[in-house]
């Protein structure tokens, strides 16, 4: 049974056809990538899978629940997580407290219980959460800086701690909305590795978006295309890479001749 | 200016030293041991009168200040949203309480025990301003941006015409025959209780989702804050509190009218949040401070004094727009393991060693 079932999910954007009659079978430890030109749908998907936007029509079925309809916090607090394109952070807050926060679904205690701090319920909840948040900075790189404000770090650690936030909520299912965006050669390469490794360590399955092809061709098994909302191609990405309509959606008709 | 924060960074470099030199167990008693110290010092100089009465009526107030302050900070500061009709929370709290003192204590025969039965007035009080704060937060949090404050000064309106049109209870002209059951020691172990209960909130993990949301809401419900509750649940805090503070208020005063609770109450609330800085505990206690004793040293310049706020917080908004201490808070009023050399020393002590692997990392 696939962990991630989407049937003919369309979104308009008032007369706008974002994303149209999108069909994905995700199975279990799966990472696939989805590519196309600026404007094709890709993170609009992202944004229906997990309820920023409710889609026009189709349906989606995560792990048996129904996601249409559902709050975003709803979807995330199932086992989904994600980054985002532009960075994300909660940039006035510590590196520790942003990634303790996406362990939010996972408390334990009411706030007035927080408030008097009774028993031990609430310190332990805490220090649980502070150590689990502690231990993935330290696979992360990030310890030695987690009461640094997310702010002050370089833009690379900046990136990777929204990877380590997103691993925070320990979810199934990991949306990585351009990873590699404004990165240098050598980073991505580093960024190729530490994709492979968390989904390895993690037991995650994996949905990409990307531009760099280098990344998407290296690490995914399976490809989706889009183009102005269309999924135009679907396969392995040896069989993407020469297929004359993703060729022509990237570089223009001329191109196939 | 330079001079003054190159001196301040001096005096910080020099405590930091002597703080380091004390024992363990000093350190740990230091802030209990202090609190106690004023309790002792809020029952006992007053009664010595090493505190004339004018200057407990200052402190007094300036107490009430903090408490307000700080619970409209929780709103305005750490969760980032904007209320702006405080006052509103702060006359239900005093009127619900100043009834129960003046007419149901009595009636129920309780007259002689009406002191000690004070924090109960108050805590009911509190809940009454917190359950018109759940009224008001339910349809505000349903939308997004600015609505808050649109709704919360309309609070604020319909509060003080409520209060001036029944007559029953003075209407315009005000109630009174309240007992001065507020002292100094009542206030501080009020503002002690308050001080506490926000700082546990805003550093569990539930208050940092009230943080998160201040940082980015859309963010935050990505990574599972249930926001909307959040929001509600922080802002029935926040008017309880003011409901106490309310309580406190009328309980000094022995008269309460609607005019003491309109919108000048509530920008006076805004003014001490932002001096003091978004955020902080310390600061909402320092702008609390400094503004109420600023305007009582002032009171020679009768009408002008009213200049001065206004214009503190336009000279604030140029030179220092966090306020005193925006998000910074003093390292004493945070509890002790969400210091930073605590997680060093957790991170030695349980995650280094039993860390089972890292992916290859490189850079940085």
């Amino acid at each position: 049974m696939p962990i991630l079932k989407i049937r003919g999910l369309t979104h308009y954007f008032g007369g706008l056809r974002a994303v149209h009659d999108f069909n994905l079978d995700l199975e279990e430890g799966e990472l696939i990538g989805i590519i196309g030109p600026n404007g094709a749908g890709k993170t609009t998907v992202f944004n229906l899978i997990t309820g920023v936007y409710r889609p026009t029509a189709g349906e989606i079925i995560f792990n048996g629940h129904n996601l249409v309809g559902k709050r975003p916090e709803q979807i995330i607090s199932l086992g989904i997580a994600r980054t985002f394109q532009t960075l994300r952070l909660f940039k006035n807050l510590t590196v520790l407290d942003n990634v303790r926060i996406a362990r939010f679904s996972r408390l334990k205690y009411s706030p007035v219980e927080a408030m008097f701090k009774v028993g031990n319920r609430v310190r332990e909840s805490e220090k649980e959460t502070r150590l689990k948040c502690l231990e993935l900075l330290e696979i992360m790189g990030l310890a030695d800086k987690a009461d640094w404000l997310a702010s002050g770090l370089p833009y690379g650690l900046q990136k990777r701690l929204e990877i380590a936030r997103a691993l925070a909520s320990e979810p199934r299912l990991l949306l990585l909305d351009e990873p590699a965006a404004g990165m240098n050669p050598a980073e991505i390469s580093e960024l190729m590795e530490l994709i492979q490794w968390i989904r390895r360590e993690f037991g995650l399955t994996i949905i990409l978006i990307e531009h760099q092809m280098k990344v998407v061709m290296g690490i995914c098994e399976r490809i989706k295309v889009l183009d102005f909302g269309e999924t135009i191609a679907e396969g392995p990405p040896a069989e993407i890479q020469n297929n004359p309509r993703v060729i022509e959606a990237y570089l223009g008709e001329e191109a196939v001749v | 200016m330079g001079k003054v924060k190159s001196l301040i960074s001096a005096f910080k470099e020099r405590w930091d030293a002597f703080y380091s030199s004390w024992p363990e167990p000093v350190k740990r008693a230091a802030v209990p041991g202090l609190v106690a110290f004023f309790f002792l010092a809020s029952i006992f100089f007053p009664a010595w009168g090493i505190i004339n009465l004018y200057w407990q009526q200052v402190l007094i107030y300036v107490g009430i200040n903090i408490i307000l302050t700080l619970s409209l900070n929780l709103v305005n500061g750490y969760m980032g949203e904007f209320s702006v009709g405080h006052a509103g929370f702060m006359a239900v709290g005093a009127y619900v309480s100043s009834i129960l003192t003046v007419w149901v204590f009595p009636k129920l025969g309780l007259s002689q025990y009406t002191p000690y039965l004070f924090p109960l007035a108050l805590i009911i009080g509190g809940l009454a301003a917190g359950l018109t704060g759940l009224v008001v937060a339910f349809p505000s949090f349903r939308t997004r941006g600015d609505y808050l404050a649109i709704v919360t000064l309309s609070w604020n309106m319909i509060v003080k015409s409520v209060l001036e049109n029944i007559e029953a209870i003075g209407g315009p002209r005000g109630f009174m025959g309240m007992p001065k059951l507020t002292s100094l020691a009542w206030v501080y172990v009020w503002v002690v209780i308050t001080i506490w209960l926000i700082r546990n909130l805003v550093y569990s993990n539930y208050g940092r989702g009230a943080l998160s949301i201040r940082e980015d809401e859309i963010a935050a419900s990505l990574v599972s804050v249930d926001t909307r509750t959040v929001k509600i649940v922080t802002f029935v805090i926040a008017s309880f509190f003011a409901g106490i503070a309310g309580g406190l208020y009328a309980h000094v005063l022995v008269f309460i009218n609607p005019k003491a609770f309109s919108i000048l109450k509530s920008t006076d609330i805004l003014v001490m949040v932002y001096l003091g800085g978004i955020g902080s505990i310390g600061g909402s206690i320092l702008g609390a401070t400094v503004y109420t004793v600023l305007l009582e040293l002032l009171r020679p310049l009768q009408v002008w004094r009213w200049v001065i706020g206004p214009l503190l917080l336009v000279f604030l908004m140029i030179f220092r727009p966090h306020g005193i201490m925006g998000m910074r808070e003093w390292k004493f009023l945070m509890p002790p393991e969400e210091r930073p050399e605590s997680w060093r020393k957790e991170r030695e002590l349980f995650v280094l060693p039993k860390l089972a692997g890292s992916p290859p990392l490189r850079c940085c």
